[in-house]
């Protein structure tokens, strides 16, 4: 402490409150707190009432709905479980959902071990063939080949009415071949190296080093995998035939009719449907559940793993 | 990420490949304009529509009317006879395809009445079914791919919404004029019992290409809140343009969240109506006009100005998701005036522990109150069930016969298992001898076969008998004042593609007037737009059948 430069950084000498906090860390006034803590409130209340909502008007009965002019509820006045006794009655949704179950594990594990080991190759600057086929990713990025053509491809291959056909047409996903290639590539190439002085293959340095360090991006990437799988109808529409074996998406789609204009000719005799609104409600909360289950797992790397990509592609 | 974001970025598909097989799939639909010609000359008019044999095993409590008035039962008939003496299967197995309104029922293996059918039937039926919001979509999948079921509904619509129809039919589906024409149908005596003015509609190329998804006359109905009504002291009656003006203001009271309509085209269709719009087409001489051409609907686009200002619509009118049934039921709209007859049951049920609901249908009087307004019919039909081609003639009379036991009249035994299922399993009989559906046959029953084959509709509502007085009333109102639309069971290509977007381009346009966001001069060019957009064309094609007199046999 002999020159007063070096003083300058010194704590000794800054301005400081009695319970050690440096001035620009000073307790805020209540007031500021308080305000603070309401303009959270109400961000966090943005976020919740309307999953509130949601689960409320899925457990209100008819009566409720009405009397809330038709629209959402916010306290259901009772707890009325026939939405969900109309999805869950007659086992088909139950049996669905494990089909979705199976083929998102499959999907998602097929998916991920496909896309690193293809990412894991276009990272490598010199391998094989790395630059025209990540012009065809990027070709894959922009342009899609449309619906009628995936079908005609899907039904050549005889995957027609199959499980494969949920799995195979979408296991590899360009962007995210991308998204992962980039994070490979900022891996410390030294790593690599000292991997193959030592002995190491390219498939043991994928496995052993590449991988572990990349949790974040697997799990992030698993994550985009694991919701399509989950919540892809589309293809199960058009590929899979037989009812049985529907994934959920597909049969809780069958439970929300189009709300707009049942026209005049559309309903045939004796035919009616059930109160719309808690139905529709009840089917949200089932399809939404599992990704929410699965998610605060995840939710560590998230953040890290969206960021992948953002500042160096 | 959306789902079908998910499926279109696939990376396997290489772009050569790609272009192969976009070419095959093309070269399946569109097969050049030759064939076209074979719809629109006068080969129609040559078709010999099915002889028209009523079902007289069953007595209806009101008789319906060759107008179109549909038969009336207050109760379920006790008596049950059987309309298909023979079973009509042969074994084997018989595959089809039908749009869903409901979550899809357990497979036949864990679906007892699904596995009475297949015994009743004497064939393993196979459905596929497909929720209606996607119905379109994988439809034209199952064409392009031409992996076609033996029984094939096309999309919900008239014209069914199919481009290239005629082509189609032609080249991959059965001309069942053979087996339908005249007095042949009179093997399957449930198809004769379906009305001459629904078989129109599946006339092409000069043949009976389809069993037609039969459907009332009278279209639609204009409900009402009753209840509301008579609570706002108004008559559930009003005559001519100022008393509904009138009755809608007196039914409307924001400050109770109350409103008198909720969608536009509530207001709009009775405004039309008492202006005496064209039922969609009006035909002078082989000529049409379209609604939209017409002083009537200026007068309409001018009503509604007038109705949007008094405020006597809700808010959020203008919204296409506006849940319209649910604010009927909930009193928050009193008038629910474009919805489809059927919606009777519906909104009967969902009130059925509602004691202030009562539900009610409101005439339509011209402009000046003096008379009843013209009513415009519907078109007939949901859809129409394609056959595909078979090289077995024995095989395709197989699937007539099954198709001819679905389409087993009101209250026969085949009826009440169709729709019902099992006594003791799927339903029960209440006090008056009504089925009720018990749990299972709730889920069990809503197999789509009544979108492959179905009787002509017969007013009931169980356990209200006087509902079948008052809708069959209604009706034998209504429909003596009927007016066609002219182009019902004609083709139009346009009318299945391109007119959709700009109809609706139109009709947005046209809200845009009521709501005074475009000055009312805007009609005229909104209208050039519609014309050149889609209009015009669908006219000529329109046109030129009607003056060849090609088209069904009217």
């Amino acid at each position: 402490m002999s020159t007063d430069q070096a003083t300058i950084g010194d704590d000794t000498v800054r301005p400081e409150q009695a319970n050690g906090r440096p001035v620009w860390m000073e307790k805020p006034s209540l007031l500021v707190q308080a305000l603070k803590f309401i303009a959270l409130a109400i961000s966090v209340a943005l976020v919740i009432i309307p999953f509130w909502s949601i689960i409320a008007t899925s457990l209100a009965s008819q009566e409720t709905i009405n009397a809330a002019a038709g629209g959402m509820v916010m306290w259901p006045g009772g707890i009325d479980l026939t939405a969900y006794q109309a999805v869950l009655s007659g086992g088909v949704v139950t049996r669905a959902m494990i089909i979705s179950i199976l083929i998102t594990v499959v999907g998602t594990l097929l998916s991920l071990a496909t896309t690193a080991g293809l990412a894991y190759w276009l990272s490598r600057s010199g391998s094989f063939g790395s630059k025209p086929m990540v012009i065809l990713l990027l070709g894959a990025v922009l342009f899609s080949p449309g619906l009628i053509p995936n079908y005609l491809v899907v039904k050549e291959l005889g995957l027609l009415d199959s499980y494969w056909s949920l799995i195979l047409p979408v296991m590899i996903n360009a962007f995210n071949v991308i998204v992962m290639r980039a994070f490979f590539q900022e891996l410390p190439q030294e790593l690599f190296e000292s991997a193959a002085i030592d002995g190491a293959s390219s498939a043991t340095i994928l496995v052993r080093i590449v991988l572990p360090l990349s949790k974040a991006v697997l799990a992030v990437i698993g994550l985009f995998y694991a919701v399509a799988y989950w919540n892809a109808f589309f293809n199960a529409l058009l590929y899979i035939q037989t009812t049985d074996k529907w994934p959920m998406a597909l049969v809780l789609r069958t439970f929300v009719v189009n709300q707009t204009t049942i026209g005049g000719d559309q309903l045939g005799p004796a035919e009616a449907l059930p109160p719309q609104l808690s139905l529709q409600m009840a089917i949200l909360v089932i399809a939404v559940v599992p990704i929410l289950l699965v998610y605060p797992f995840l939710q560590r790397h998230f953040a890290k793993g969206v960021m992948i990509g953002a500042v160096k592609g | 990420m959306s789902p079908v974001a998910f499926t279109r970025r696939q990376v396997l598909a290489g772009a050569s490949g790609t272009a192969l097989l976009m070419g095959l799939g093309l070269s399946g639909c569109s097969n050049g304009s030759k064939s076209a010609e074979t719809n629109s000359v006068a080969v129609n008019n040559a078709a010999v529509l099915p002889t028209y044999i009523p079902y007289t095993g069953l007595e209806p409590d009101l008789p319906g009317t060759e107008e179109g008035v549909d038969p009336a039962f207050r109760n379920f008939p006790s008596e049950n006879p059987r309309s298909v003496p023979e079973t009509p299967g042969r074994g084997g197995s018989v595959s089809g395809m039908a749009n869903i309104y409901y979550a899809v029922p357990p497979g036949p293996d864990r679906n007892t009445y699904w596995q009475g059918l297949n015994e009743r039937l004497g064939t393993n039926l196979e459905l596929q079914m497909v929720s209606n919001a996607d119905y379109q979509q994988k439809f034209a999948t199952t064409i392009a791919g031409n992996e076609l079921p033996d029984m094939l509904q096309t999309p919900n619509g008239s014209p069914p919404p199919v481009a290239n129809l005629p082509q189609l039919l032609q080249r991959r589906f059965t001309d069942l004029s053979e087996h339908l024409s005249g007095d042949a149908i009179k093997d399957y005596p449930n198809l004769a019992n379906i009305p001459t003015r629904t078989w129109r509609s599946s006339v092409y190329n000069g043949g009976i290409y389809g069993i037609p998804i039969p459907r009332g006359a009278v279209g639609n109905y204009h409900f009402i809140r009753k209840d509301l009504f008579d609570k706002a002291g108004v008559s559930a009656e009003p005559k001519g343009y100022e008393e509904f003006l009138e009755t809608a203001k007196a039914l409307t009271d924001p400050a109770q969240r109350r409103w008198a309509f909720s969608l536009w085209n509530q207001p709009r269709t009775v405004l039309g109506r008492m202006n005496g719009e064209p039922n969609v087409w009006r035909e002078e001489g082989g000529n049409l006009t379209h609604r939209y051409e017409t002083e009537e609907y200026a007068q309409t686009l001018n009503d509604m100005i007038a109705f949007w200002k008094a405020g006597v619509m809700h808010p959020d009118s203008f919204n296409p998701a506006q849940p319209f049934k649910q604010l009927f039921n909930a009193g928050t709209v009193a008038i629910n005036a474009d919805d489809g007859y059927p919606g009777w049951t519906q909104y009967i049920l969902d009130n059925q522990d509602n004691e202030e609901f009562e539900l009610g249908l409101m005439p339509v009087y011209n402009r000046d109150g003096s008379d009843l307004a013209p009513w415009h019919l519907g078109s007939g039909i949901f859809s129409i069930t394609m056959i595909k081609q078979q090289d077995d003639p024995e095989r395709l009379k197989e699937i007539l016969r099954v198709l001819n036991w679905l389409a087993a009249p009101f209250g026969t035994e085949e009826y009440l298992y169709r729709l019902f299922g099992q006594e003791g399993v799927d339903h029960e009989k209440d006090a008056d001898g009504n089925p009720v559906l018990t749990k299972t046959g709730t889920t069990n029953t809503v197999l789509p076969i009544r979108y492959l084959a179905d009787s002509p509709y017969t007013i009931y509502q169980p356990g209200r008998p006087q509902d079948a007085d008052y809708q069959h009333a209604y009706q034998s109102q209504a429909i003596p004042t009927g007016i066609e639309n002219p182009v019902v069971g004609l083709f139009s290509n346009t009318a299945a593609t391109d007119n959709a977007p700009a109809d609706k381009k139109f009709i947005d346009g046209a809200n845009e007037i009521v709501q005074g966001r475009q000055p009312f001069s805007q009609l005229a060019e909104l209208v050039a737009a519609w014309r050149s957009e889609a209009g015009d064309k669908m006219r000529a094609e329109y046109q030129e059948q009607l003056q060849t007199g090609a088209g069904a046999p009217r």
